[in-house]
């Protein structure tokens, strides 16, 4: 199916607007080239809304706006109008068909109210002239037919969203999955293997099971066993999106880890010397004070050594002359009354003359003595004192020198981690980046061993379906009164695993096909003729992850591809399911070489320029992307419609 | 009868002591020491100077006599029988006046060493420069005293 035009009245900034994609060339190639708010992403959106019902892709300022245009709502109003229309109609035809399909919404001009959207098809045979008008849930149906919802996203996309269509999901469905069962058809096999089902068990066995209770009971049983099966899938399928996640991201982290672990640990080890470097500041400020403590404590002792030294010199030689503990005057009354003044007895002359010898050698005032007894021994204190400064002055010094010491080594030390991580100016988001690794490493090893008890349940109940179902086929063999229906059972059973039996070729065809164009087409798109092409094969794995192998180790290394790599990758698997699908429809990117490196655009240009000689393709761009580069790959000379988007200052885009 | 005093000349203790406090020099201003230890360190200094230098105004009281510990007392006591012995005037020990009138001038010499200190460290010298300068002099006293 191709699409001839569109138009678009008060949808979103667009007031009124047409474009023509008449085929003028052998190639159906069209260009729309719009800035940024002008309204490209909204030329996308119109084509989902008016086939689906539904805006995909707005922006934010866009999701705030209503999707009547403000302009027309306006006029509405002004017009005396209860509602402005919104309205896309997109004319398209196939090789038998015309087609108009038609999306109309009323929004209260006053209230903004958005009423209920009609949907409308108009068919036209080409060769009859027939039209048929299909509306709403049958004109949802005939698109499900002609452009499946489900692989919408092949079709109509950002081109810079794309590579997010091959990621795992949460509700483990995946766009490749849905996309690989409808190509293949699933869904139709699907619905027949499940009326067949159904049949067999109303028409066939339910009759069976009424003769014989057991045979019931082993189907309930066998039901039972496939419902739990069934939420084992489901299991294992959630664990296979989580284990992916987990490798993704492990291998996200590795790259921007990028070798810099030790830098962590680096970090760590010199902010630990920082801080001993600190208290080790502390403890030497703290030794210094000692050292001022000793200062303080022995300039007297030390600059008065010789004064006291000579004073107690003084002191010790005049020991006989020092007042003896008694009291002169005592003696002096003793001799002059001639009565010793302590205990009253009469003094001898003997005594008396000894007294008096006594008095004459009191040679100072009792002042003086008191004041050279009173110092003594504070005087020889500090000279004793004096003697121990080098003793604690070398305790300090040594104290000092093993703190200056280890300080020394320490500052060494960060000398030689600072040249390590100076380069690395994200220490923390290395570490962050480490810790979400680890942590995603312990889940994924949680995750494979959950995945392996699942597995191996899954494994046990098919044994036990099995033996389930060959214990049924038993108990019908053996159950005498009803050959008929038991033959009639039998086969349909056959007919039902021949059926699933397709359906798995038919997935495995699909699968294997999708594969071989991919490459082929990938290989196109990014080979240089004069490089060894790095790529051997692409494979969709069991959950439909599209991984790439290398040419050499033959290992996939999806993680080391660059991002063009993976977006032309998934342009790719897109224009290859074009082809093997059969849904001959057109192809609208918007920024189809947003992440293109300037190497590679060459190559995707021409190939796009190649199959658009078989397929119709709608590209939007912004100024800066279409460059003159890309305007030389996408001339005149191979491009049908050229239109450039504007904007005036009322925000109405307009076509020139 | 009035309490006697240890005092300092009048530019001792309206800009030297202030200064000494305000930069807290050799930490002569933190506590355990206090005011006549300060008085005892100038006048340690003055003796080791070799020279003591007259108070030339009346002076300013700075530290009581009850004030003075029985090691700081001693110390100027000894300062005294020095000076006694050298004029022959033993009794003066007595003179509780000419003991101090001794200290108060050789810590006036004292004062004007730790001026200088003061100077040197608003000139940009650190606390720490001075200390390593005290204990060089130390040592070199040390040496002198006890070298064999």
């Amino acid at each position: 199916m191709r699409f001839e035009s569109i138009k678009m009245k008060n949808y979103r900034q667009y007031r009124d607007l047409y474009f023509s994609f008449e085929k003028k060339l052998d190639t159906d190639l069209h260009i729309i080239v719009a800035s940024n708010g002008v309204g490209k992403t909204n030329i996308l959106n119109s084509l989902c809304w008016c086939l689906y019902g539904d805006e995909p892709h707005l922006g934010e300022e866009s999701e705030s706006l209503p999707i009547c245009n403000i302009n027309g709502l306006t006029d509405a109003k002004d017009a005396g109008e209860k509602e402005c229309v919104v309205e896309v109609v997109i004319e398209a035809t196939t090789d038998s068909k015309n087609y108009t399909f038609t999306r109309t919404v009323p929004v209260n001009s006053s209230t903004m109210f958005v009423g209920k959207d009609l949907f409308k098809i108009t068919v036209i045979d080409k060769t009859t002239g027939e039209t048929d008008i299909l509306e709403n849930e049958n004109a949802d149906e005939r698109v499900r037919v002609l452009l499946p919802r489900e692989i919408r996203e092949y079709f109509f996309f950002d081109a810079e969203q794309l590579f997010n269509y091959f990621q795992p999901r949460k509700d483990s469905t995946t766009f490749v999955k849905d996309a690989i069962h409808t190509l293949a058809q699933v869904k139709l096999v699907q619905r027949v293997h499940d009326h067949l089902g159904s049949v067999i068990k109303k028409e066939f066995q339910t009759p069976l099971e009424k003769m014989n209770p057991q045979i019931a009971e082993i189907q309930a049983e066998i039901d039972s066993k496939e419902e739990l099966k069934k939420k084992y899938e489901d299991d294992i399928e959630a664990t296979l999106v989580s284990i992916q996640e987990s490798k993704d991201k492990i291998e996200e982290n590795t790259k921007l880890i990028n070798g810099a672990e030790s830098v962590v640990e680096d970090n760590k080890h010199y902010m630990a010397n920082l801080e001993e470097l600190d208290k080790i500041e502390k403890s030497r400020q703290s030794v210094m004070l000692k050292f001022q403590e000793l200062v303080q404590k022995y300039i007297p002792l030390l600059y008065l050594y010789k004064v006291n030294e000579t004073a107690l010199e003084f002191i010790n030689s005049k020991k006989n002359v020092l007042r003896p503990d008694i009291d002169p005057k005592l003696l002096i009354q003793s001799v002059r009354e001639h009565v010793c003044a302590c205990c009253k007895e009469p003094l001898s002359e003997d005594k008396q003359a000894e007294m008096q010898r006594i008095i004459d050698k009191l040679e100072w005032s009792t002042d003086v003595t008191d004041v050279l007894n009173s110092v003594k021994s504070e005087i020889a204190n500090s000279i004793s004192s004096a003697k121990n400064y080098k003793k604690e002055k070398d305790v300090l010094m040594e104290e000092l020198r093993n703190l200056d010491d280890r300080a020394q080594v320490l500052e060494a030390e960060n000398e030689r981690l600072f040249i390590k991580i100076r380069d690395c100016s994200n220490v923390d988001g290395i570490e962050l980046w480490m810790n979400e690794r680890k942590d995603h490493q312990e889940l994924l090893e949680q995750n494979q061993k959950k995945l392996g008890v699942y597995e191996d349940k899954v494994t046990e109940i098919d044994k036990t379906i099995e033996s389930l179902k060959e214990k049924y086929r038993k108990s019908i063999k053996e159950q005498n009164d009803s050959d008929a229906l038991k033959e009639i059972i039998e086969f349909s059973q056959r007919g039902l695993d021949i059926i699933d039996e397709i359906t798995e070729e038919m997935i495995s065809e699909v699968r294997e096909q999708m594969e071989e164009r991919t490459m082929e087409l990938f290989k196109q798109f990014i080979w240089k003729d004069n490089l060894p092409f790095r790529y051997s094969k692409v494979k969709l794995t069991e959950n439909y992850k599209l991984q790439l192998y290398h040419a050499v180790t033959n290992t996939s290394c999806m993680g080391s591809c660059s991002a063009a790599e993976r977006q032309m990758l998934a342009l790719a698997f897109t224009i290859a399911l074009h082809q093997i699908s059969g849904y001959d429809s057109l192809l609208f990117i918007d920024t189809p070489v947003g992440r293109v490196s300037d190497l590679n655009r060459e190559n995707f240009a021409k190939v796009l320029v190649e199959i658009s000689q078989t397929k119709q393709m709608i590209f939007t761009f912004t100024p800066s992307e279409f460059s003159e580069e890309i305007q030389g790959y996408f001339n005149e000379n191979v491009r049908s419609t050229y239109r450039r988007l504007t904007t005036d200052y009322t925000k109405t885009t307009e076509v020139n | 009868m009035a309490t006697r005093m240890l005092k300092v000349v009048k530019n001792v203790s309206d800009n030297v002591i202030p200064a000494i406090d305000h930069d807290n020099l050799l930490g002569l201003k933190t506590p355990p020491f206090d005011r006549c230890d300060m008085f005892m360190i100038a006048m340690a200094m003055g003796v080791e100077k070799g020279y003591k230098t007259e108070m030339y105004d009346k002076g300013t009281a700075l530290i009581r006599e009850t004030s003075v510990s029985g090691k700081n007392n001693a110390l100027m006591t000894a300062l005294m029988i020095e000076e006694a012995q050298t004029s022959n005037e033993i009794d003066k020990l007595a003179d509780k006046d000419s003991t101090y009138s001794l200290a108060q001038d050789y810590a006036n010499t004292g004062f004007t060493v730790l001026n200088e200190l003061v100077e040197r460290l608003q000139q940009g010298e650190t606390n720490e420069d001075l200390i390593w300068d005290m204990i060089s002099n130390l040592d070199s006293k040390y040496e002198e005293l006890f070298s064999e």
